[in-house]
């Protein structure tokens, strides 16, 4: 922690008392009597020697030390229970009370001077959307390539984990070249829109020879059949790896079956960006059953996903109806390019999202076509891609430039320099068609931005593009220096276009636009929306938020609201729920570890997506309609659709997009606390930690942030033969005083949630490999052989910190929701934490009642939490 | 091109005839340096320089089959040590040993170079990394101040600035080697130039304009903005060093342009090609100090026979006897790699020395035991650099040796003047310089 420089300033002021000896804190007495047995400098158990410890209140270690001593006191941990003789309780009040005023006083006298929050940049997350929207294009990648953000207090926005260094500079400089690249508009006219339907089998390629590379081997391979709708085309037969042929009756579609190179495999080479821009991406299909000789119609809804895998790009995922054909449509941000090269490639793939694995699927001889066990397969009749698709010419990066000037073809006698071009990618050297623009796309044409009056568009522009940047009013004086540098490129022979580029590079870096600046004291208005657009859509105000900030409105309780509520329920609103849940629920780790493929064999990437979506989809239910903070732990709805339903052991949902599902009382489900994002995150691969679940449960759910371990607690060395269960294995580290003091705490809320796996589905027994046991079967097997069995029963009844013992889940679940207020106040320290970027301190515990006391009446709903605490002076301050 | 002989004659040191020399010098470290009619003193002053290689493999080295039994120099050789028979004589190997205070399982990867502790916590801020350091007192001599590489999946480095941030990795062999020895266009060192013009002059208005936000601040947003100016300081001194280096010829090779490695699974051949192109800049001089992580995490190298599972699962072995022994392939694969690397930079001679006896080569993992993700008892070996080898140093398994100290002792082999790294207590107990 840079807990730097909080000295100084702080003796000016005279209230709080900055330090006392040991031997002179009121606490002394208290301490003799009642600590000291165990906190003195002989014993000093937990590291802790109250002889010695002082008063220092700008030192923040310390500060954050008695804050405990106090928290410990005050909850009756301290002294221990085990103790006979017990402190009276005036006397703890006492003590409680006198080290609550000495520590409000010393926060409150810091955060008067300095603000709670203080100076930071951006966060990588803030700069790629702001950047987005300050130049229109909402599908620019820039995140990836910045450093990692450091994290506190559990969010990648406090100034102390966001440090500044010029490998952070030189990203960012990167980065905006690369968007203020990608915002030129290189042609003067918009690129013809054109639609391209092919089937997968059409001997498209090399001259009409053959089709799409992986079908003749799909075919060959028997993982891909001819379909006539729901019969097998027994005339499609590959001839060699790269075609098919088809006798009458002509297929209707091909069948896939998914293998284990699945995201590898389907790799489009007819489907082609020749101009990046957004396009739309069809398919017509449906989902048939395979029952290891013949087709069957299946009960099960399919879907398809669209990606440029080997790129890691991933545009979405769409359902397809079983066993009659549907038409399916998403939009897809694709840049120009792509295409072979030795080995691997970066074609567009699809990718059969509703169908496990098969392996074994081919055996000499036994006169098929199609795999030799069961197995789910999609329908494939036509995909389509049509685009570029832009409602606008120039486009809007160009306008956020360049505003209303045009854009010219430039030759010789244009009279003006040639400004550098936009850069493009190689095209596919063997493209059908052919790349129109070459392939190194150098048969488009050249252009320049024109203009009559270079200096005063310059600063025309650049005050349109700084007042956004800058999220405040800007004056001539503040752009003069990018007018400056725009003309002392002009007069060194450079075009207009490059020399504007270099000011908006400024811009772009410059410390009022990366750094959030804010002034100690009551928000002005312009603070006041920077702090609401950067909470909710991680981004610069828009027009309408500045406009409010203008006029001085939005410093109206009511304007603040109404502001608020829009940005909440705008599509944009969506980025708060991803970021936010990605770090209070951890969702953004999802990838972290992957479940072994042999004790979890039904896993598959899909799963993990519709886990993610199940959670965003959960939290924005909640926002939307305002539901109690209890149903963060407890809700009798779930989100969800067909595969997760499956996952689950609920009938009934039938297709791949989430909606809202009625529980039936007793369910297991219901809450964040037993979706299987949160279940995954909080396992560690192949095994659960009733550990880590456990001090998830207490840190994201209950606000109570775990003490770390100390060094030497050692490691539970997991095995899964079976032999031992996690909590034997903990049972053992719990007999130690030491150790036991903090499991004691978290590990109970662990325990239950062992009825959970690491892919989020009920148990009753432990999953075990190797060892002894029975291989067992599972029906959605597709002839897999399944190599673990049951081992061990879970046991999954705990106890409360404070000794109340529960059975199961369901029991725990209830005790954590009859104490609403407790989710409530631990709920609002995150987003307080969030939304201004800095932690709850001592004194700010007040203001967070504060504002749970105004949302007790509607049952502590998600989003009056939300729109209070945008209300209260946390936000409001510095 | 001038040949670079004249110059040679006169006995300054390497630095003062790099600035002399301009255009003209075509390899900052030659053979032909230390020509035979040259004295004594020049011959004292055109010794070898002396490097440092660091490299991580960060899924855990099983440390049942790396540590040997016996401690000293009779060691009995284990399974993945005889894969480096070679090198007995050049290398030290290390058990016992951690980095203080280093936790967090795999976030410990991080802290590899740096030994910043803490790093499951979540308000963890690392520190600057060994490589940096040395970057730092001895990189301004070539024209990488050091490289940052890596292979496999992820994309991430070892190497981490003074202010904790990671230095982003070279992932790709083709770019590296066009940085290494392609020399640019004229066009393109016309435009490098004015990019970089573009640079500075973009770098004096940001410090113009946080200067104006610096009136009144507080201290913590002072701290802030004084990294801002740090940053934009520090990205100033680089360009100028690029600059010096934009018009002299990059050295010449014979090695060929290698093949892209875009496939992740592919950790061996990228792992190859990564090392082949760590000893050709080191032969070159081109740099003295490289990190290397070797991340398997997300792989699942096919290429190894027998290998069909991704190396993060298998890495939780839960003790199953199938998938240690599939495990295994794929460490004793990496071993191999390293033992090319390291035979390869025996067999260069520099000076009358091997170019391993001048480089330092620290190899190893930040979990003793990646099944229970535990950050003590570390594998660890260093090979060559000038140091008395062939030895097994064993510490305490219970009480574990500070590995920094070996971070102390690496230091002042490069002749950097520091007694203190991190967490260190002194230089590392047991190991001599040769």
């Amino acid at each position: 922690m840079s807990l730097v420089p909080r000295l100084a300033l702080i003796t000016l002021i005279t209230s709080p008392v900055v330090t006392l000896s040991a031997a002179d804190l009121p606490e002394a007495a208290f301490f003799k009597n009642h600590c000291y047995e165990c906190h003195d400098a002989d014993v000093h158990k937990a590291g802790l020697d109250l002889t010695a410890l002082k008063w220092n209140a700008q030192d923040a270690d310390n500060q954050a030390l008695w804050v405990k001593i106090h928290d410990r006191v005050r909850d009756g941990e301290m002294p221990p229970a085990k103790k006979k003789e017990r402190p009276e309780s005036a006397a703890v009040m006492a003590l409680t009370a006198g080290l609550a005023k000495r520590l409000i006083a010393a926060d409150v006298a810091e955060q008067k001077a300095h603000g709670r929050t203080p100076l930071r940049r951006l966060s990588r997350v803030e700069f790629e959307w702001s950047v987005r929207d300050l130049l229109g294009m909402p599908a620019l990648s820039l995140k990836d390539s910045l450093p990692e953000d450091g994290k506190s207090h559990g969010f990648d926005r406090l100034a102390h984990a966001l440090d500044f260094s010029s490998i952070h500079l030189e990203a960012y400089l990167a980065a905006v070249d690369k968007a203020l690249d990608a915002a030129l508009c290189p042609l003067t006219e918009k690129p013809p829109q054109s639609k391209h339907r092919y089937r997968l089998w059409d001997l498209s390629r090399h001259g009409g020879k053959e089709c799409e590379g992986f079908v003749g081997l799909s075919v060959e391979s028997r993982i891909g059949i001819g379909l006539i709708g729901l019969k097998q085309d027994e005339t499609f037969v590959a001839p060699n790896a790269h075609s098919v042929r088809d006798d009458e009756p002509y297929a209707t579609a091909l069948g896939l079956f998914r293998n284990e190179d699945a995201d590898y495999r389907c790799s489009l080479t007819n489907i082609k960006a020749f101009y990046t821009g957004f396009y739309k991406l069809r398919a017509s299909g449906y989902s048939f059953h395979w029952d290891g000789k013949q087709v069957q119609p299946t009960e099960r809804g399919g879907a398809l996903s669209w990606g440029i895998y080997s790129k890691n790009i991933h545009y979405g995922t769409v359902g397809l109806p079983p066993n009659k054909a549907g038409e399916t449509e998403i939009t897809a941000w694709i840049e120009r390019g792509g295409g072979m090269t030795h080995g691997t490639d970066d074609n567009l793939r699809i990718v059969l999202s509703s169908c496990e694995n098969i392996r074994d699927f081919a055996s000499k001889g036994d006169g098929l076509k199609g795999p030799k066990v069961p197995a789910p397969g999609i329908a494939v009749e036509w995909l389509e891609i049509e685009g570029p698709i832009f409602d606008q010419w120039p486009p809007a990066g160009h306008h956020a430039l360049f505003g209303d000037l045009p854009v010219k073809e430039w030759s010789k006698e244009s009279g003006v320099p040639l400004p550098t071009q936009q850069t493009w990618p190689q095209g596919n050297p063997g493209s059908f068609p052919k790349d129109p623009y070459g392939e190194r796309g150098d048969k488009r044409q050249k252009v320049y931005v024109a203009t009559a009056a270079p200096l005063a568009d310059a600063e025309r522009l650049l005050l349109t593009f700084a007042r956004r940047a800058f999220r405040r009013p800007v004056s001539a004086g503040d752009v003069s220096s990018y007018v400056a540098m725009v003309k002392a490129r002009l007069d060194a022979g450079a075009a207009f276009q490059d020399a504007m580029l270099s000011a908006y590079r400024g811009i772009l870096t410059a410390p009022e636009f990366l750094l959030l600046r804010e002034t100690p004291g009551k928000f002005s208005a312009h603070m006041l929306a920077a702090r609401l657009a950067t909470f909710l859509w991680n981004s610069v105000p828009d027009d309408a938020l500045s406009a409010a900030a203008d006029k001085g409105d939005l410093l109206k309780s009511d304007v603040l609201r109404a502001h608020s509520e829009r940005l909440l329920t705008d599509a944009k609103g969506q980025r708060f729920v991803e970021n936010f849940l990605g770090q209070w629920l951890s969702l953004r780790e999802i990838n972290a570890t992957q479940p072994d493929k042999k004790l979890y064999p039904e896993f598959m990437p899909w799963l993990q997506e519709a886990m993610v979506l199940e959670s965003h989809a959960f939290f924005a239910e909640l926002v939307k309609s305002d539901l109690p903070i209890t149903n963060v732990v407890k809700s009798d709805f779930a989100m969800l659709n067909e595969p997760l339903a499956r996952h689950y052991g609920i009938d009934g949902v039938k297709g791949w997009d989430m909606r809202k599902v009625p529980l039936p009382a007793g369910s297991k489900r219901g809450g964040v606390l037993t979706q299987a994002a949160v279940l995954k995150v909080t396992a560690a691969g192949t095994t659960t930690s009733p550990v880590k679940r456990g001090a998830f449960v207490m840190e994201r759910i209950l606000g109570i942030v775990p003490s770390p371990p100390p060094a030497d607690a050692g490691a539970i060395e997991p095995d899964v033969r079976g032999a031992t269960t996690v909590r034997e294995q903990l049972e053992k580290h719990r007999r130690n005083d030491t150790c036991n003091s903090c499991h004691v705490k978290m590990d109970g809320y662990g325990f239950a949630l062992e009825s959970y796996d690491v892919t989020g589905e009920w148990r009753d027994k432990y999953r075990a490999v190797g060892g002894k046991g029975p291989d067992q079967e599972r029906k959605i097997f597709n002839g897999h052989r399944i190599n673990y069995h049951y081992e061990l029963p879970v046991d999954c009844a705990g106890v409360m910190p404070d000794g109340r013992p529960f059975a199961d889940v369901d029991a725990l679940r209830a005790l954590l929701i009859a104490e609403p207020d407790k989710l409530a106040r631990a709920f609002v320290g995150h987003l307080v934490t969030y939304a201004t970027g800095a932690e709850v301190s001592f004194a700010d515990r007040a203001a967070v009642d504060a504002i749970i006391a105004k949302a007790k009446a509607k049952g502590y709903g998600v989003r009056t939490l939300i729109l209070e605490t945008i209300q209260s002076d946390l936000f409001r301050t510095k | 091109m001038n040949a670079p002989t004249p110059i040679l004659r006169s006995a300054l040191p390497r630095r003062t005839l790099l600035k002399a020399a301009g255009v003209a010098l075509a390899l900052p470290w030659l053979n032909a340096m230390c020509p035979a009619l040259a004295s004594a003193a020049d011959q004292a002053a055109a010794q070898p320089p002396r490097r440092f290689v660091g490299i991580l493999t960060n899924q855990g080295i099983m440390p049942d089959f790396f540590v040997p039994k016996q401690a000293g120099k009779d060691y009995e050789s284990t399974p993945y040590l005889d894969l480096l028979k070679d090198h007995r004589a050049q290398m030290t190997v290390f058990s016992g040993v951690s980095l203080p205070g280093v936790d967090g399982g795999h976030a410990s990867e991080r802290c590899f170079l740096t030994a910043a502790p803490g790093a499951s916590r979540a308000s963890f801020r690392n520190t600057v990394s060994l490589d940096q350091v040395m970057a730092e007192r001895i990189g301004g001599d070539t024209r990488f101040s050091s490289l940052v590489l890596m292979a496999g999946s992820e994309n991430s480095s070892i190497s981490y600035t003074r202010s904790g941030a990671m230095i982003p990795p070279i992932r790709s062999p083709v770019q590296l080697y066009q940085r290494l020895f392609i020399e640019d266009t004229p066009e393109a060192k016309i435009a490098a130039r004015e990019r970089l013009k573009q640079d500075r002059s973009l770098l004096d208005s940001l410090r113009m304009r946080s200067k104006a936000l610096e009136s009144g601040l507080g201290a913590d947003d002072k701290h802030m903005l004084d990294q801002y100016f740090t940053a934009i300081r520090d990205l100033e001194q680089r360009l100028a060093a690029a600059e010096n280096w934009v018009d002299r010829p990059k050295p010449k090779t014979e090695a060929k342009k290698p093949e892209e490695v875009n496939d992740h699974n592919k950790l061996i051949t990228h792992s190859k090609v990564m090392y082949a192109l760590t000893r050709l800049a080191l032969e070159t001089d081109s740099t003295r100090v490289v990190s290397f992580m070797v991340n398997p995490t997300s792989t699942t190298p096919r290429e190894i026979g027998g290998v069909n599972s991704n190396v993060h699962e298998m890495s939780h072995h839960g003790n199953r006897e199938n998938v240690v022994a599939e495990l295994r392939k794929v460490e004793e694969a990496q071993f191999r790699e390293l033992n090319t690397f390291l035979s390869g930079l025996h067999s260069v001679q520099q000076g009358g020395a091997t170019l391993l006896d001048r480089t330092a080569v620290l190899y190893g993992t930040n979990m003793g035991s990646a099944n229970s993700h535990a950050n003590d008892n570390l594998p660890v070996l260093l090979a060559g650099g000038g140091f008395k080898h062939g030895q097994h140093l064993a510490f305490d398994r219970n009480a574990n040796y500070p590995l920094t100290n070996l971070h102390v002792s690496l230091l002042q082999r490069l002749g950097i003047p520091l007694d203190r790294f991190a967490s260190s207590t002194g230089t590392m107990s047991g190991l001599e310089m040769a």
